[in-house]
């Protein structure tokens, strides 16, 4: 049989890291096949290899079973290859036709054709049956119709083969199941799709077979009928994984962090609209909402890094509204920051000093008063290394050495290991492998059920809902509303995601 | 009246080198190129505009060797920041000081002095004389004014209506975009730093061979940062552009005609000030960044270099 795509001992290496060591895959023609692997398995290498961004050290590349040499993108498109990324490759400022039509524009001399390229657009979604207005501008549509648009760039340029690369990360639970509508019209008329996740539900969801990569290498590959889930992941892990950490029986008594009708500007904008809410001890309170809806501002301005416009912040019972986050800290509020390549770790900076950043003016590293005790910093690294299991255990490396997954570790050790009160963590498992993502849960519910606090912002609803007590669900800069987790449903959540919130809902 | 349109053909002779220079600093700035190393590229084409028409007797000539000089510097900064991924700042800053440098050094070597000798000269248009009414006004322009207002008109249709245009400015906001969409980034590139070469090259040559019709070192004394300026304040657009360039070239003729007149007990060298504190000033005022191509001053090399 001919399969539509089939790369033979793909190897690509940079510098030193081997990201792919000899990999194969063969995909059926008309099928949708999934490539899953932990975060650095090398699963977006290989496809940018098949997309032509970058060129394999070794092995062959087949396309209906004839073999090419893809130099460039236009290589892969002449061959019928599209692929969306997981960052959409889109001009905010362009409409949608222009963004579709870029790069193959249709012309009248020199002039650029508008009407025929509204028109192209219009017709290849009729087709197909997304709804996109092609007059629009990109930056004023939702992420999922962003990811329509990107699908109709590929169809555009009569793709047949379709590469998806994380395509759910950032789309709502109903956005997901339209999505999981159009892959299955895209194989109806034949379309060949590659889709990159680690998100094992919809494996089991959208795809016909799965090939699992770890550490650069293939480990198997099986149709979805003859696996499931946990079987993939061990595949994927090499080992058992238990996600949720052991959640123990609490009793939520005071409250330890209350805002109280905050809001906050950007741009003469309100990005947080009259928020009030409570956290007590022994609970992890989750944030949920679709990205952008104001989480990010409101885990920062319970940390300090933003200031209140309006409204007032008590944290054990004092206002600490005007405190500055240094102050918060010492009182014990930890931060994990979403971006932890811009607020969580000084990437030049070893492990060490990473793991000092923000306690560096405490006593115990302090002596003469104003001289670093180099032996009692060194000291304080090796245990986090130990007791946080941060690879390579090596407290001179540098972070920017790190995976993905380890330099998150680094900051949980350095937040947790300050022996905090409140825990504010703005999707802390965000592009984390699943070994750490495990570790992470275990040490939030550890801290919850000794009677900590946790606020825990995350765009995986199935995270929040596995961790969280409660979960406020945030919209547009406001508290849509707050459900407990036994009445929590993803329909429920992904209702109020979008600002809808049902009439049985009594918001707190 | 006779004042007013005196004072109106001296503003638009001064706007002009700023208006063309900054029609090239927009196509520059469109692919995603910062460019200091106007006044540079404008140095260049001066000089080599008048040393063309020095050599060949020809003032088209000359004006043909400024474009090339201007070219010339831009495939240096092309050089440096598209293929090699050079800093845009740094690049463009050295360009500027190594053309002075060098044009400097050749002016005084062929010359003799750091002035060159009178040569032939576009500074008016005889055929528009014979026009009624307003003929005798716009016979004392030169040529090079009337080809900078088609050059916008050009420009314009260029930029919002043809596909080259569409893909300058996808390329300004997202060059990955561009990237995945199948088209060469570094060939845009390389075509915005040239064409930008070529109008800033133009512009030196109007300043050596239409405003006056000689060389001197230090004559273009920050036209071209005045025209990065102008493209910032004029959003980016050839319009905008050349409003902008219309009111710096009104201070600038302020700024002259108080030199002469004395009536301010100021020195000249405080007077000549007062186009470029304006342009600070228009500048401070203006915080939105409208149209500002959003990957301006980014470094996106090609595969082979990275990693």
């Amino acid at each position: 049989m001919e399969y539509a795509v089939e790369m033979r001992h793909i190897r690509k290496q940079f510098r030193t890291v081997v990201a792919n060591d000899d990999v194969s895959l063969a995909v059926r023609p008309g099928t949708v096949h999934a490539v899953i692997g932990e975060n650095g398995a090398g699963k977006t290498t290989l496809m940018n290899i098949l997309y032509g961004l970058y060129l394999p050290d070794a092995g062959q590349i087949l396309i209906d079973g004839k073999e090419r040499h893809l130099r460039s993108a236009t290589d892969a498109i002449s061959c019928g290859i599209g692929m969306v990324h997981q960052h959409f490759m889109l001009i905010p400022r362009l409409s949608v036709a222009d963004n579709v039509v870029l790069g193959s524009e249709p012309k009248k001399g020199l002039r650029y054709d508008r009407q025929a390229a509204a028109e192209a657009v219009a017709r290849v979604c009729r087709e197909y049956g997304l709804s996109i207005d092609p007059k629009r501008p990109v930056r004023e549509i939702s992420l999922g119709m962003q990811q329509r648009v990107e699908i109709v760039k590929m169809l555009y340029r009569g793709a047949n083969i379709i590469i998806l690369d994380e395509p759910t990360a950032v789309l709502t639970p109903q956005e997901i199941d339209e999505l999981g509508r159009t892959l299955s019209q895209l194989k109806k008329r034949g379309k060949t799709i590659l889709i990159i996740t680690h998100k094992l539900e919809e494996v089991m969801d959208f795809s016909d077979d799965i090939t699992v990569l770890r550490n650069g290498r293939h480990v198997v590959t099986v149709p979805k009928a003859e696996t499931d889930i946990p079987s993939l992941t061990a595949y994927m892990v090499g080992r058992d994984i238990h996600l949720g950490g052991q959640k123990q029986e609490t009793h939520f008594q005071g409250s330890v962090l209350e805002m109280q009708n905050v809001s906050y500007r950007r741009d003469g904008r309100e990005v947080l609209k009259d928020i009030s809410l409570t956290v007590r001890k022994g609970e992890i309170l989750g944030i949920a909402g679709i990205d952008g809806s104001g989480q990010t501002e409101l885990t920062e301005l319970i940390a300090g890094v933003l200031p209140c416009d309006r409204g007032s912040v008590l944290y054990q019972g004092e206002d600490v509204t005007r405190r500055s986050i240094a102050q918060r800290k010492a009182t014990g509020i930890a931060f994990i920051p979403q971006d932890r390549h811009k607020h969580g770790l000084i990437l030049d900076f070893s492990v060490e000093e990473n793991l000092l950043l923000g306690m560096q003016r405490k006593s115990q590293f302090i002596r003469r008063r104003f001289l670093q005790d180099r032996k009692a910093i060194h000291q304080m690294a090796e245990n986090s290394i130990q007791d946080f299991d941060i690879r390579p255990a090596d407290s001179a490396n540098k972070a920017s050495a790190l995976s993905g997954g380890n330099q998150q570790k680094v900051i949980v050790a350095r937040e947790v290991g300050n022996q905090p009160t409140l825990i504010v963590a703005d999707q802390p498992t965000r592009g984390v492998d699943i070994g750490a993502i495990e570790s992470i849960h275990d040490i939030l519910v550890r801290h919850r059920n000794v009677g900590g606090a946790v606020v825990l912002a995350s765009l995986e609803l199935d995270e929040v809902m596995m961790l969280s007590d409660r979960i406020a669900v945030m919209y547009d800069g406001r508290i849509v509303g707050i459900l407990s987790a036994a009445e929590a449903t993803r329909e429920k959540i992904g209702l109020m995601m979008v600002g809808r919130v049902s009439e049985t809902e009594v918001p707190q | 009246m006779d004042v007013f349109l005196n004072l109106l053909l001296s503003v638009i002779r001064l706007c002009t080198p700023i208006f063309v220079a900054g029609l090239g600093n927009m196509f520059c700035e469109r692919v995603g190129v910062l460019n200091l190393g106007a006044e540079g590229m404008m140095i260049s084409g001066a000089f080599m505009a008048v040393l063309g028409s020095y050599m060949t007797g020809n003032a088209w000539c000359g004006v043909l060797c400024g474009i090339l000089g201007g070219i010339a510097a831009g495939g240096i900064h092309a050089l440096v920041c598209v293929e090699f991924g050079g800093l845009h700042a740094i690049s463009g800053l050295g360009l500027t000081m190594f053309c002075r440098g060098v044009t400097k050094f050749l002016c005084v070597a062929i010359f003799g002095s750091t002035y060159s000798p009178y040569v032939s000269a576009l500074q008016t248009t005889d055929i528009l004389a014979k026009l009624p009414m307003a003929g005798s006004y716009l016979a004392q322009l030169s040529p090079l004014v009337y080809a900078a207002i088609l050059l916008g008109i050009g420009a314009h249709y260029i930029v919002f209506h043809t596909t080259y245009g569409l893909r300058m400015r996808a390329l300004g906001d997202d060059p990955r975009a561009v990237e995945t969409a199948g088209i060469d980034v570094w060939k845009m590139r390389y075509s915005g730093v040239l064409i930008c070469g070529a109008l800033c090259g133009l512009a030196g040559a109007y300043m050596g061979l239409g405003q006056l019709d000689r060389y001197f070192d230090g004559m273009i004394s920050g036209k071209g940062m005045i025209a990065v300026i102008a493209v910032k304040m004029g959003n980016w657009s050839p319009l905008g552009i050349f409003l902008t360039a219309l009111l710096l070239g009104l201070f600038d003729v302020i700024q002259l005609k108080l030199q002469i007149s004395k009536t301010l007990a100021l020195s000249p060298e405080m007077l000549a000030m007062i186009p470029y504190l304006a342009g600070i000033a228009v500048l401070c005022m203006k915080r939105k960044q409208g149209s500002r191509p959003t990957a301006l001053d980014t470094v996106y090399l090609r595969n082979r270099y990275k990693l």
